[in-house]
């Protein structure tokens, strides 16, 4: 005689806080602030609703690359400890949703920038969607340990975003300053995958301390850090920004610029001891920050 | 389906319709603000 089968529940949806973390929440942070700074250190005046709507679809079509970069790596994310709670790898969702979520995200950001701000912004997030999700994650990631230096180029968008959304044309200084995040990304990226390299060669990700070898990774992380300050400093020498800006970026380089040797000329094979690698990922996240602050601040003062 | 499957469901449930309401309230406001900025 069989036993009386025991109630089956089917799955639950996700959790509304699920959906939230699929949007990558702390990386929208550094784009919202990047595309706020570029959009207040244009020379236009922009109305703040049509600004806030700006900032807006910036934020949300990060989340809808967020959530299809998700979506397109659950199956990696299972298997590394930084990203195994994350909803999709967790089972707390099913695919399917994050992938509509995504597409939701990314189709009402996109239409909403070209309705209520302008197309060229419109055109400049579509591709920096398209960017983050078909060439760094389907393209690049899983093939080659320049997949972030490529794949940097997504991340600078947003500042030339907003300059975009508030002038409708795209200038110098909103290029040069997609040049500093482009050039930033590999340096910053490089000093936590040396630390958290053996995550990465548990998933496969051909990151390059994986593929390469710390030292070569070291090395990558200096030779990088140059062209970046040059980069950084690039608008006061070209008359672009002014002095609070040129100073504060000379020493935020130059600070950088010692982290990094710091990480360059270190052997250090042990990651949980790999101090100046965790000390130059943390500082190149501030670096950013009171980069681009002091860029809005150098602006508002000639203004 | 036990009964604290079905109260954890209707609970995400809940919550679900109440972001996605303040989501719809705050895209009516944030499109009439935009109306009447594009307006003057």
């Amino acid at each position: 005689m069989s036993s009386p089968a025991a109630p089956m529940n089917p799955a639950l949806p996700a959790d509304w806080r699920d959906f939230l973390a699929l949007t990558k929440p702390r990386v929208m942070t550094l784009v919202v602030f990047t595309g706020l700074c570029g959009l207040l250190a244009a020379p236009e005046h922009i109305h703040p609703i049509i600004g806030f709507t700006a900032i807006l679809c910036i934020a949300v079509g990060a989340g809808a690359s967020g959530a299809l970069n998700m979506w397109y790596e659950a199956d990696l994310d299972a298997h590394m400890k930084r990203t195994r709670d994350r909803p999709l790898p967790a089972g707390r969702m099913d695919r399917q949703a994050a992938f509509q979520f995504g597409v939701a995200l990314a189709v009402g950001s996109v239409l909403l920038m070209g309705l209520a701000v302008n197309l060229l912004a419109a055109v400049i997030l579509t591709v920096s969607i398209l960017f983050y999700v078909l060439v760094y994650t389907v393209w690049l990631k899983r093939r080659t340990p320049q997949n972030i230096v490529i794949g940097g180029a997504a991340g600078a968008f947003p500042p030339l975003i907003g300059w975009v959304a508030a002038t409708g044309r795209v200038d110098l200084l909103p290029v040069l300053l997609f040049l500093i995040v482009f050039l930033w990304t590999p340096p910053h990226f490089w000093a936590l995958s040396l630390f958290v390299r053996t995550d990465y060669a548990a998933a496969g990700v051909p990151m390059l301390p994986v593929v390469a070898g710390a030292r070569t990774t070291r090395r990558q992380v200096m030779l990088y850090t140059l062209p970046m300050a040059t980069a950084a400093i690039a608008p006061w020498p070209l008359g672009l920004a002014g002095a609070i800006y040129g100073i504060a970026a000379s020493l935020l380089s130059v600070w950088f610029l010692a982290l990094a040797v710091r990480v360059g000329v270190s052997h250090e094979s042990d990651q949980a001891l790999m101090k100046p690698e965790r000390a130059l990922f943390k500082f190149s996240i501030l670096y950013l920050f009171v980069l681009f602050g002091a860029l809005v601040a150098d602006r508002l003062v000639l203004a | 389906m036990t009964p604290e499957y079905e109260a954890e469901y209707r609970r995400r449930q809940r919550a679900r319709a109440k972001v996605t309401a303040w989501i719809l309230g705050g895209l009516v406001v944030l499109f009439f603000g935009i109306a009447i900025a594009r307006i003057a």
